[in-house]
């Protein structure tokens, strides 16, 4: 049956090679999915600070980190505004951010900032810093430093590691069942085949519906404006800000100017104090657009309205966004896969009764006024087809 | 007895598929042979390349699948204009016209660019419909070969720089006592009529020429002689009970094909309980699909169109007539039907021929019909060119009197018949300015070019005819550094105002004919923006008087040749490319000629007999005259001793889509007593013994020979309202099947298509393309039978091939109940909807075709390659500029998958969430897909059977409706109602 047994024995290692490879980069690559570059632009930067020696930069990046304290009961600056990336929110801007900020700016504006701070959440904190001009220039020769060299980005550690380790036991205990046969105990072999070979198919499973999708994704925003600020405490209407979600496709991020009707009084952030929204009135006074990172990325081939969804049929957004309200940086909470899209049209009741459009359901209406039939789901009036979002 | 139809003439005599297939099959026949034989695959190493090929895939495919998610950025509006939605279109009205057709216009603009044109609906001359080059125009917008900015010598120079040496020139020819002109086309915008004058108020020794490659300066001429008005009088196609057209293509090319298309079918329109039909006799030597269309088409010689007239003429005056060689009984029983309806009928004369002209003039008089059908009081000013103006002026330039010449929207050196001549008087003009908008012949020998606009980014107004203004406003922001020309003029005038002050101004003393700018005006000039048209009330006065002596003075010559082996040629517009001002628009190029079924060329139509005679056959490249060469197509129904071929073709300057497309047959055209005449007797057809490949699309789909269309007369139809359909009841008879019937509730999506008044124009295959972002794929790929239309016209022919009967039929997918395609997809990429749509998701399909192949309508298009990015396709799809055009409601799709038309779901999908959300019933008609939007006559209707009471519902009853090929049980959900001619037998 098999003439070629070496050429078939190749071939299969080989694919196993290939196939251990692409799964490595997959997982490997997917780990960094998501994961923003922050571009750093290498201008020159070190002009009008005088000679800035290495000494100066580790120097400043020890009274920055807190390694030299900065005043009695004074946090360090780094107990804050966070030098390496963390998974939690930070309502304080980054060490890489501020230094980002103020590469442009000279060490004494940094310090009339922090010295001097307008911002009552920046008082509270700083009130107790005793930080000499000579000590600051070391800070913001770090700082520059810093804000070239962007931040470390962290360690992948995933289950990648488990998984190349229980490929080998697998690799080993097939290799001693078929050719070495070294150990007696054939159970063994089988035990550790099923178990791990089990293992690896789950993740890769796991894996394979996970590709392309990205829930839990909560990037960084430009700006870190929180929703539950807006809508939970002070009770905005999600419809004030994304106003055409009821009329059109999209929900619609508002407009810088339309950011303006409150912020034009509102300069002060109840935890983030001015830092972030001075971003917004720069944005505005300068004409930038802000460049906000999409979360909710549908593909291009799935047609999603928000009008028929949010105007039509008048979901409560949090069916699909979640608990925004709870959220100070927007995360995906659906997987926003089709499977979830069709559970969803499965099983929601659609006004026929009420809405005039479906008038023309006869046999609908019937079955339901006739009993056969509780309530007419979005499967009913042709929710499942695929034209109904494919075209 | 059944008729036989026809697709091709091969078919027609009966030449088997093999032969046929052995003809113009383009593959290399061995090397589908090995193929077959599988002698091209190496066996030896099969299992190792699969594994390798195994392992291969499964990484490339993993590292493209986990690739895929980059940071996406979403970027708002910093200030938000009040009246854009990100996601919906905005539409606005707005006018083209563009020298040769005019059309009020809605610009649909989706997130700050126009992606389609639609008719405005408020036009009384368009009524929401609009034609293939109107629609194909939004492409010309994002056209890579319009001038991005102002030059000087091939320099790109700054607009101060420009203005101020065009200044200088223009002083200085005039200091010089040489002649300053302005050669423009027709120009029917009022208020740029006054910025022309304007400026030859203030340039001394200057004059305007209007110049119009599609001439009708005869016209003008005759009624200029026997009405003392040089204008062109509005005809009333609707109101005439009897139509005869002298070679006037009317439903394709002529004037306002548009316009009269509604007129005519709307005379046209049968039903069971209307009686009156109109009747049409169409007298031409081409083919075109005004012929097609009438009722009787009497093949004639272009030249002998005279002596037609005057035997006309002499029969309705009780003259005596001169016999015209086989045509008198005809001739008689037309003056005879003629005389029959006196002031309910119409003559329209195509050829740009004095004579011809004064005599249908003086018919058209003796039967009344001035007043009924044909009314002086509301002229059309579609045409102002004056031919022997521009005869004069290539004189005069070649003699050195022009010192400076402003060229806009003409390009005489391609277009003209002399364009050799207006060439070479261009090299003895001291100042040549240049206010194209896209570059050509014409503009590539002038020294400035000062880039106008495209007219999506143009302020402007138009007065197509007297009393119908229309308005043009900007939908975009130029795209590059352009101005519009009359902008250019004011400033050159030395005026102070931008061209929008002006405009509205004008606009305010000279439409409105208010004395201050006010509320009262802004009120007015906002409603007229944004209706898009304003129409004034024109006092009907009684018709001028006929001035019977200019019969008289008609020279008895009638221009005929006799001579042996002599061929009269007649020079002749294509539906897409008209002109050839719109060459470079590859959507037009690729639009296959509705009667030949040809892209991507010009040819000359050699009638059948003279084939045989000179052993001619489709595509053998012949010279002609001795010096223009271009290949042939044997086209039934061209008169015999006639040849036909299209200008417009041929283009040297003007972007990488047209030029070397087909050949300039201008040329050859001559300009007899000051007159274009675009029929010429050539000496010389002479074969070259090479071949050219032509995109025919005619044999892509052919019916084998089954009655797919149906017709009858108008008489049997009175006795019997099944006639020509008796088929359709026999099948609903025999119509058993042991599965349940399909039903459908609340909507079931239908189109049915009036082949009584579908006249084969093709707007609806641009539509369809615009709408749905259908690539075009080019002429190697046409040739293969790939071509991508979702929406195509078949024609058939039936009958005598030296004077065939031609029927068109738009085909698109028949989204049957009982698909064939739907059953053999492996992965249910195509199925039915509830509504009746039969879907496709393209990310599903994996390309088997086995669909394509099932499908017993041939409708569904294959991605055979990468048609949208790919460079080998490029036309617009391949780069960042053409892209702007395609409609996001649509996905691009890739290489590898099958389409076909969805009924345009897109805007289905729009119309109900607007509806759901007002919490309304769908209205009926609300939604109309593209082509039924664009149809000139109206032929389709589209809506819900579902519901009893509405108007396809209806048509679905009717008697005349039926499917095609419904013996096969497939349930389609388009239906045809059956031609109705109006004849005897």
């Amino acid at each position: 049956m098999m003439p070629n047994q070496p050429d078939f024995f190749k071939g299969a290692c080989r694919l196993v090679f290939l196939f251990c490879i692409s799964l490595f980069l997959c997982l490997h690559v997917s780990a960094f999915e998501g994961s923003e570059v922050v571009d750093t632009d290498s201008d020159e930067m070190e002009q009008g600070f005088g000679p800035v020696t290495a000494d100066d930069i580790k120097r400043g990046e020890r009274l920055f980190r807190g390694l030299v304290p900065l005043g009695p009961d004074a946090a360090s600056c780094a107990s804050c505004h966070n030098v390496n990336p963390i998974d939690t929110f930070n309502w304080n801007p980054s060490a890489h951010e501020i230094s980002r900020f103020y590469r442009e700016r000279t060490a004494e504006d940094l310090y009339a900032v922090v010295m001097e701070p307008v911002s009552s959440k920046m008082m509270e904190i700083h009130h107790t810093y005793e930080i000499s001009p000579e000590d600051m220039f070391l800070v913001k020769s770090w700082m520059d430093d810093f804000a070239e060299r962007g931040m470390d980005q962290r360690p992948v550690i995933n289950n990648l590691i488990f998984f190349l380790l229980l490929l080998v036991v697998f690799i080993a205990a097939v290799a001693d069942l078929v050719i070495f046969k070294k150990i007696p105990f054939k159970l063994l072999h089988l035990a550790v085949i099923l178990g791990a070979g089990l293992f690896m198919l789950k993740t890769i499973a796991h894996e394979a519906i996970a590709l392309g999708r990205s829930q839990y994704y909560e990037p960084d925003q430009p700006i870190k404006f929180s929703h539950r600020v807006h809508a939970h405490d002070n009770k905005t209407d999600c419809l004030y800000c994304h106003s055409i979600a009821e009329y059109s496709h999209e929900a619609g991020i508002p407009s810088v100017s339309q950011c303006m009707n409150c912020h034009v009084i509102v300069r002060e952030g109840s935890h983030s104090g001015r830092f972030e929204i001075n971003k917004l009135i720069e944005a505005f006074e300068n004409e930038i657009p802000i460049r906000w990172i999409k979360v909710h990325n549908l593909p291009d081939h799935a047609f999603f309205s928000h009008a028929q969804h949010v105007g039509a049929a008048g979901l409560d957004c949090s069916e699909c966004h979640g608990e925004v309200e709870e959220m100070d940086r927007i995360m995906q909470v659906s997987d926003l896969s089709m499977g979830w899209c069709l559970d969803c049209h499965r099983s929601t009741e659609v006004d026929i009764l009420n809405n005039e459009f479906y008038s023309v359901y006869m046999q609908l209406k019937d079955d339901i006024s006739a009993g056969r039939l509780d309530y007419a789901t979005a499967r009913e009036t042709g929710g499942t087809d695929c034209m109904k979002c494919h075209y | 007895m059944k008729k036989q139809y026809w697709k091709s003439l091969e078919e027609q005599k009966g030449i088997g598929r093999q032969d046929y297939l052995e003809d113009h099959i383009y593959v290399n026949k061995n090397e589908i042979a090995d193929l077959v034989d599988g002698k091209s695959l190496n066996t030896s190493s099969s299992r190792r390349d699969f594994l390798k090929l195994c392992g291969f895939s499964i990484a490339s495919s993993a590292l493209i699948a986990s690739c895929e998610r980059p940071v996406q950025k979403a970027i708002p509006y910093l200030f938000k204009p009040e009246e854009v939605t990100p996601g919906t279109a905005n539409y606005y009205a707005s006018t083209f016209f563009d020298g040769d057709d005019y059309a009020s216009i809605l610009v649909k603009v989706r997130d700050g660019r126009p992606i389609k044109i639609e008719g405005n609906d408020l036009s009384d001359l368009s009524k929401g419909t609009a034609s293939a080059r109107v629609q194909a125009s939004v492409l010309g917008l994002y056209d890579t070969a319009r001038f991005r900015q102002p030059s000087e010598n091939g320099a790109v120079v700054d607009w101060e720089h420009a203005d101020r040496k065009v200044k200088e020139g223009l002083e200085s020819a005039a200091s010089s006592g040489g002649k300053t002109v302005i050669l423009t086309g027709t120009v029917i915008s009022p208020s740029t009529e006054s910025i022309i004058r304007d400026f030859l108020s203030r340039q001394p020794r200057s004059e305007w020429i209007q110049y119009d490659p599609l001439s009708f300066s005869a016209m003008l001429e005759a009624n200029s002689r026997c009405f003392n008005r040089r204008v062109i009088p509005y005809m009333h196609f609707g109101k005439a009970d009897l139509v005869v057209g002298f070679g006037a293509d009317f439903l394709g090319t002529w004037l306002m094909p548009v316009t009269f298309s509604g007129q005519y079918v709307q005379g046209r329109r049968v039903s069971e309980d209307e009686s009156g039909m109109s009747r049409h006799i169409q007298l031409e030597s081409t083919m075109t699909i005004t012929g097609a269309a009438a009722d009787e088409r009497i093949p004639i010689k272009p030249l002998q169109v005279k002596s037609i007239l005057r035997y006309l003429y002499e029969r309705l005056s009780g003259g005596t007539p001169v016999s015209v060689t086989g045509l008198d009984a005809k001739l008689d029983r037309i003056a005879t039907g003629l005389e029959e309806s006196r002031g309910r009928s119409l003559l329209v004369c195509g050829y740009n021929d004095i004579d011809a002209q004064i005599l249908v003039n003086g018919i058209n008089h003796l039967l009344g019909n001035y007043g009924p059908v044909i009314d002086f009081s509301t002229p059309v000013r579609l045409r102002h060119g004056d031919d022997a103006a521009m005869d004069r002026l290539i004189a005069e330039m070649n003699n050195g009197e022009v010192s400076a010449m402003l060229i806009h929207n003409a390009n005489p050196v391609f277009d003209y018949p002399d364009g050799e001549g207006f060439g070479s008087g261009m090299e003895r003009v001291g100042l040549k300015i240049s206010l194209a908008q896209v570059k050509d012949e014409t503009s590539d020998l002038c020294d400035y070019i000062c880039p106008d606009n495209h007219y999506l980014e143009s302020w402007g107004d138009a007065l197509p005819v007297t009393g119908q203004y229309s308005l043009q406003q900007p939908a975009i922001r130029p795209l590059g550094n352009t101005r519009q020309m009359q902008g250019s003029l004011l400033k050159w005038s030395g005026e102070k105002d931008d061209y929008y002050t002006y405009l509205r101004n004008f606009w305010q003393y000279s439409v409105f004919g208010l004395p201050e700018a006010g509320k009262e005006f802004d009120d007015q000039w906002n409603d007229c923006l944004q209706k898009g048209v304003f129409t004034t009330t024109v006092p009907t006065g009684p018709q001028p008087t006929f001035n019977e002596g200019c019969i008289e003075g008609i020279s008895p010559e009638t221009g005929v040749n006799a001579g042996e082996g002599l061929f009269e040629m007649e020079i002749i517009q294509s539906i897409a490319i008209g002109s050839g001002k719109h060459a470079n628009n590859p959507w037009l190029q690729e639009l296959p000629d509705p009667v030949s079924k040809i892209s991507w060329d010009n040819y000359l139509a050699v009638s059948p007999a003279d084939a045989g005679a000179l052993s001619l056959s489709t595509g053998d490249i012949v010279r002609v005259d001795g010096d223009i060469i271009i290949p042939v197509l044997v086209q039934p129904g061209q008169t015999p001793g006639t040849v036909s071929a299209a200008m417009g073709y041929g283009r040297s300057v003007a972007g990488k889509v047209a030029e070397g497309v087909g050949v300039n047959v201008m040329p050859l055209a001559e300009v007899v007593n000051s007159f274009i005449d675009y029929r010429v007797n050539v000496s010389s057809i002479e074969k070259t013994g090479e071949k050219h490949k032509m995109a025919l699309s005619q044999t892509h789909h052919s019916m084998e020979g089954r009655a797919i269309v149906r017709e009858t007369t108008l008489g049997e139809y009175r006795n019997n309202p099944y006639a020509g359909n008796e088929m359709r009841r026999e099948i609903l008879d025999h119509m058993y099947t042991l599965y349940d019937e399909v039903k459908f509730d609340g909507l079931h999506w239908a189109m049915a298509i009036d082949l009584n008044a579908c006249t084969g124009c093709s707007s609806c295959v641009i539509a369809c393309q615009a709408e749905n972002n259908i690539p075009v794929i080019g002429k190697d790929e046409v040739f293969r039978r790939r071509i991508m239309h979702w929406m195509r016209i078949d024609r058939y022919y039936s009958g005598d091939t030296l004077n065939p009967s031609v029927h068109f039929m738009p085909v698109m997918c028949q989204h049957c109940d009982n698909a064939p395609c739907e059953n053999v997809c492996p992965v249910a990429a195509t199925n039915h909807s509830d509504e009746g749509v039969n879907q496709m998701a393209y990310v599903r399909c994996i390309g088997t075709k086995y669909c394509i192949n099932n499908c017993p309508y041939k409708v569904r298009r294959f991605n055979w390659f990468n048609y949208t990015r790919s460079d080998d396709y490029n036309y617009y799809m391949n780069d960042e500029t053409g892209r702007l055009v395609l409609n996001p409601d649509v996905t691009v799709r890739e290489r590898g998958i099958v389409e076909k038309c969805s009924f345009c779901i897109q805007r289905i999908q729009e119309a109900k969430i607007k509806a759901k959300a007002e919490r309304r019933v769908l209205r009926d008609e609300e939604i109309l897909p593209a082509c039924a939007q664009t149809c000139p006559s109206k032929a389709i209707v589209f809506g819900n059977i579902a519901d009893e009471n509405s108007r396809i519902a209806g048509i679905f009853k009717d008697k005349r409706n039926y499917h095609l090929l419904e013996e096969l049980h497939t349930l389609p959900s388009v239906g045809y109602l059956t031609k109705v001619k109006n004849r005897q037998s």
